[in-house]
């Protein structure tokens, strides 16, 4: 009789294991309870024993292979030599294992399944779209495939130059793990008031229809004025030497389709503000096309901004040759106790992660208060 | 007491073998290896006593005998195990039965068990109550306030800790100064013994005597019942950080050999006998299992039942 020995559900946070080593041969014996193969799970080295004795006959996996739990990994005879059918059926899955859903997001179509797993949301718009799930790379959990993911499918259906996804995310995925490993990394946070930079932008769109000035505008301009104010922050430090920067340039964090771009815009500050907003636009016009300008070297603020998104605060991880990015939540609305009253003021909470190893807390906090001026001042 | 050791050990086999078959979802803790302080510790508590468990509560039922198929129901989440399959592995119990569904928090039974024997003293009932917990929960702050509390108020209830050297990977010499648990008792006034938590009638007797001291309202005991995992603390742990000799070593000391060896031995227990117990336990496995695979799932309006006193 024919025996499937699958991959266990091992894991603590996640559900798939890789194979380190088969523990026997083809056509060894081996008894119930005996280890067949070692894995590696998201938390350690284990055996996988088998539930029944029996001969090993054949290795579904490899030494190597990522292999999802409650897939089949070995094929077990109660004789040596018997006949059997190679052809293995779908386990009975537990209620609880979501359908392995195929992770690339290439046009081929990914192997049939009987169920991909989908959000509702995104199964509607998939129909309406007259889209194939099966080719929607999922990213929520177990590989779900969200609403968002249907939507970025159909970007990518519309615009076929976009940068090819996968080897942006390969990069992000690099460089953030790198950053995240290397860059001593703290944070410091602040409410900043927006009022007056709304006063001033209200103003602006007023006179200057044709040139609108956003809060990241705003933003980006106080940053980099704060920036050329805060020698301790715009100093790039090589092999232990310091070398300090006469020009304030920034890297801006800037969602396209396809992932994340870094733009960097040269003194954002030094210009009259409508040669700043006609640059910072063409800049970001042609980033969205998929053409980052270049720059003679990295910037060393970066600045991130979530706050079209509702985003209250977040935290950023610092682009490698930065020493800090700003994370920007959305402007609101807040009473603030100031002057013995109660006061409406217009707020936007920003967080500050810096590298240890260039500054340190004062110096941040020092920047944010130099901005807080500059957005007072715009 | 022999049978009860042998379903305990093949209903844990049994589980495992569904887990690596993929039949049955979820992680699971197993108690391979502490048959003896499971059955030993049931076997002398009476109807109408009450156990808490632990994480690691299987054996623990089938020893107070909850049976085995609302138990297995229970593992495939089906509607007829004993907690409507709504618990599952670390919640095994049934209070109508004598045993208090387990609790999965560390030291979480000890002041369930507790509460339990106050009721029994002011309703001025014979019944006492017992609580497993493992040498993990001993540095916890509700272990220390509890045992304090039942031995200043003298209350029926049994200490009884499972000693099985790790707390998850931690070793209990790395974490606790004093060389027993049981050395502890004396701090709270308590009698306090270690036992060999692999001799089913050592850990009989010891529970007996402490249960009969507490049905007289002497107080409390507290247990410490010596004894080992032969797997890990759960099915993502392999179990690395034990030394290879240390598990062969209790491999040797296993409750169910040491009983097979020592009364095949003396002529008390034959061949005939083991095989003719494990054919009855396998079939009674066979059938929880077919019982558990054919019951129905809990449905969805069920899940608000049992959440709320109505």
């Amino acid at each position: 009789m024919k025996h499937v020995i699958i991959m266990p559900d091992l894991g603590q946070t996640s559900s798939e294991a890789k194979i380190v080593s088969w523990l026997k041969k083809p056509g060894e014996k081996l008894a119930m309870g005996e280890p067949l193969l070692e894995v590696e799970t998201d938390k350690a080295t284990m055996d996988v024993e088998a539930y029944v004795g029996g001969f090993l006959r054949k290795k579904l996996a490899n030494e190597g292979d990522m292999v999802a739990a409650s897939n089949p990994v070995a094929i077990l005879t109660d004789t040596v030599d018997e006949e059997f059918d190679e052809e293995v059926r779908p386990q009975a899955k537990p209620a609880t294992v979501v359908e392995p859903v195929e992770r690339s997001q290439s046009a081929t179509p990914a192997p049939v399944s009987s169920k991909v797993a989908a959000a509702p949301a995104a199964r509607t718009l998939a129909k309406q779209l007259g889209i194939e799930l099966s080719a929607v790379s999922g990213t929520g959990a177990q590989g779900l495939i969200t609403k968002t993911d249907v939507e970025r499918f159909q970007a990518g259906r519309a615009s076929p130059t976009s940068s090819p996804p996968k080897k942006g995310q390969e990069a992000m995925a690099a460089l953030t793990s790198r950053s995240k490993a290397t860059i001593p990394h703290f944070y410091v946070t602040v409410d900043l008031d927006m009022s007056a930079a709304e006063a001033w932008r209200a103003r602006w769109n007023q006179d200057q229809p044709n040139l609108k000035a956003s809060i990241n505008d705003c933003l980006v301009r106080a940053a980099s004025a704060a920036l050329a104010d805060s020698p301790k922050l715009n100093q790039r430090v090589v092999d232990g030497k310091a070398e300090p920067q006469s020009a304030a340039d920034v890297l801006l964090v800037v969602g396209i389709d396809s992932g994340l771009l870094l733009v960097p815009v040269a003194d954002p500050h030094a210009d009259a503000a409508d040669v700043f907003l006609q640059r910072i636009k063409t800049s970001l016009g042609s980033a969205k096309e998929g053409k980052v300008p270049s720059a003679k070297a990295t910037p060393l603020l970066a600045i991130s901004n979530l706050g079209m998104f509702g985003v209250k605060e977040f935290s950023a991880i610092i682009p490698p040759g930065c020493n800090a990015i700003l994370a920007a939540g959305a402007a609101r609305n807040q009473v603030v106790w100031r002057n013995d009253r109660a006061e409406a003021l217009r707020v936007c909470t920003a967080t500050v992660s810096a590298d240890h190893r260039v500054v340190d807390g004062i110096a941040v906090a020092q920047f944010l208060e130099r901005m807080q001026f500059h957005l007072n001042s715009l | 007491m022999y049978r009860k050791m042998l379903l305990c050990r093949l209903f844990e086999d049994r589980v495992n073998s569904l887990f690596l078959q993929g039949r049955m979802p979820g992680t699971i803790h197993q108690a391979q290896g502490q048959e003896a302080c499971a059955v030993g510790v049931c076997e002398a508590l009476k109807e109408g006593d009450m156990l808490t468990s632990t994480h690691r509560p299987h054996e623990h039922a089938v020893a107070r005998g909850i049976p085995v198929k609302s138990l297995m129901a229970e593992l495939f989440a089906k509607s007829t195990g004993c907690c409507h399959g709504k618990g599952g592995s670390m919640h095994m119990g049934d209070a109508d039965l004598g045993m208090l569904p387990a609790i999965a928090i560390v030291g979480g039974g000890i002041p369930l068990a507790t509460g339990y024997a106050l009721s029994f003293k002011y309703l001025k009932k014979p019944n006492i109550a017992a609580c497993f917990f493992g040498d993990g929960a001993v540095n916890e702050g509700i272990f220390h306030e509890t045992v304090n509390m039942a031995a200043i108020w003298d209350l029926p209830v049994l200490f009884i800790c499972e000693n099985n050297k790790y707390g998850a990977s931690t070793l209990i010499d790395s974490v606790m100064k004093v060389k027993t648990v049981s050395a502890r008792a004396s701090a709270y006034g308590i009698p306090g013994s270690t036992i060999d938590g692999n001799d089913v009638f050592a850990v009989f007797e010891a529970t007996l005597q402490a249960g009969e001291r507490a049905r007289s309202g002497k107080g409390p005991t507290l247990l410490e019942l010596e004894t080992y995992r032969f797997a890990g603390h759960s099915r993502s742990d392999p179990g690395h950080y034990r030394p290879k000799e240390e598990v062969a070593e209790w491999k040797i000391k296993d409750p169910i050999t040491r009983f097979e060896t020592r009364y095949l031995g003396e002529g008390l227990l034959t061949d005939e006998i083991v095989a003719s117990y494990r054919a009855s336990v396998e079939q009674e496995l066979n059938d929880a299992v077919e019982f558990a695979e054919s019951s129905p799932s809990p449905l969805p309006e069920e899940c608000l039942a049992d959440v709320y006193v109505e």
